[in-house]
């Protein structure tokens, strides 16, 4: 360290000027000899322009104060204020909206039917179509035995006494009967099934069978979707009788949709159908 | 305002407006401030790092054979990123992390490492004037400042016997000056 302070005077009374001719000469003669010290020597010249540069930039410093005003905002910032201001604005506005939505959606939902009121709405129009009821005599050709026709007689006529339960035994006897083929005839059966439970409220117990088929259906109806509107008709209802009002829609879409025989009481339906109450 | 384009700010230089100062701030102000803030930096640090920058640009910018090889919006950043990595590195952060700004990418000319070590050589010089007997810092001022006065002047200014009384005041007081900084330019093994 001593010999780093002696140096360093050594350095400074050189570029001052103050050594000696001796002194001097002796002193370049070291700088060619002695890289340490000629590496020393280049770092203190180096920390001389450094010094120059400090008082360079204070200047330059108290100029620029006078010629800025580092405290006025800049155009951008007053864009960002004004952007900030905006988007508040613009959330509130949107709060505010979706809040007069909500306010009237509340208003106009009271209008609307409950779900049981939305089941029996359904129902009214498929009920009148258990007078046009008619057990297809032939399927593919092969007639049917007369003890099937008689019970789908039946289970129509104990339908339409609202004999709901002694209607569903007659079905389902039928359904163990009606071949694999015949699926068209079945999912009829079935949707007449579900509109007995419907009505007796026990679609609970039975549900497998119509979750089991409107899968199966769904894989089918690319090809012939219209035939199948009326078992997504009444499984819609099904649906609904059960107060799962969002599945239901669903289902109800497509009718819809496809413009078929339910396409118009379908849409009747969905407009009434409540999606948040029970 | 109409964007300037940098040969007529470079030119307005040359011409030596002044008013040319207030619209490089203002078309480059945001992106210096920003560059401080997204690294560690607030509000107070953006300000200072706006003002040593532009203070740099304006010492530089002014100088005769001062030659622009970038776009300045880039000259600007470059300045203000090894003040500010310099100015973190001084606090002894942790982070080494900066968050560039792609647009003003600063390719090829000085290494990153040379640019920050002479930064933050610069920060050592600066905080050890201050560290100077209020005498001293008046006489290495009056010695290193822009046209610079004879040490005869400076001797009547401050009051010295003579001009050789006062080369002895101004040689110790720069002695002291450098072997602090050199001091501490081995901590910080620069």
């Amino acid at each position: 360290m001593k010999e780093e302070n002696q140096n360093i005077a050594l350095y400074q009374n050189y570029l001052d000027g103050l050594l000696s001719d001796p002194d001097k000469r002796s002193f370049e003669k070291r700088i060619l000899e002695d890289i340490e010290f000629s590496n020393g020597f280049d770092k203190y010249k180096e920390l001389d322009a450094i010094i120059a540069e400090v008082y360079e930039v204070q200047e330059a410093k108290k100029e620029i104060l006078d010629l800025i005003d580092f405290k006025k905002p800049l155009e951008g910032d007053d864009l960002q204020v004004a952007s900030k201001k905006r988007h508040r604005i613009r959330l509130f506005a949107q709060l505010a909206m979706a809040a007069s939505f909500a306010l009237i959606w509340l208003v106009w939902q009271p209008t609307k039917m409950s779900s049981s009121e939305v089941v029996n709405f359904g129902f009214a129009a498929v009920e009148q179509e258990v007078n046009s009821l008619n057990y297809p005599v032939g399927n593919g050709g092969k007639t049917r035995d007369f003890s099937e026709i008689r019970n789908f007689e039946l289970a129509v006529a104990s339908f339409k006494e609202g004999s709901f339960e002694q209607s569903k035994a007659r079905l389902l006897l039928l359904l163990e009967k009606i071949e694999p083929k015949d699926s068209l005839h079945k999912l009829n059966i079935i949707s007449w099934v579900m509109l007995c439970d419907i009505n007796t409220g026990s679609s609970e117990k039975i549900s497998g069978l119509y979750s089991k088929n409107i899968s199966w259906v769904q894989k089918l109806e690319v090809n012939s979707p219209n035939e199948y509107d009326f078992f997504h008709y009444v499984y819609s209802l099904h649906l609904l009788s059960q107060k799962k009002n969002r599945e239901a829609k669903n289902f109800l879409e497509p009718i819809v949709k496809r413009g078929g025989k339910y396409s118009t009481t379908t849409r009747e339906l969905r407009q009434q159908v409540r999606f948040l109450l029970p | 305002m109409t964007k300037s384009s940098t040969e007529e700010i470079l030119d307005m230089i040359r011409r030596d407006d002044r008013a040319v100062w207030g619209i490089i701030y203002r078309q480059h102000g945001r992106m210096l401030r920003t560059f401080v803030l997204k690294n560690s930096g607030n509000k107070e640090d953006a300000n200072d790092q706006v003002q040593e920058t532009m203070a740099a640009a304006y010492a530089k910018m002014r100088k005769p054979e001062f030659k622009l090889t970038c776009a300045l919006g880039t000259y600007l950043y470059s300045i203000i990123r090894f003040k500010w990595l310099a100015e973190l590195k001084r606090r002894g952060s942790t982070s080494t992390m900066v968050f560039d700004n792609e647009e003003f990418e600063i390719e090829g000319g000085v290494s990153e490492i040379d640019a920050l070590e002479k930064e933050s050589k610069f920060k050592v010089v600066t905080n050890n004037l201050l560290k100077l007997s209020e005498q001293c810092q008046k006489i290495v001022g009056m010695f290193y400042k822009l046209g610079k006065k004879s040490m005869e002047e400076i001797a009547v200014e401050l009051g010295y016997a003579n001009s050789r009384s006062a080369i002895t005041k101004k040689t110790k007081c720069i002695r002291a000056l450098k072997e602090n900084c050199l001091i501490e330019y081995n901590v910080l093994q620069l």
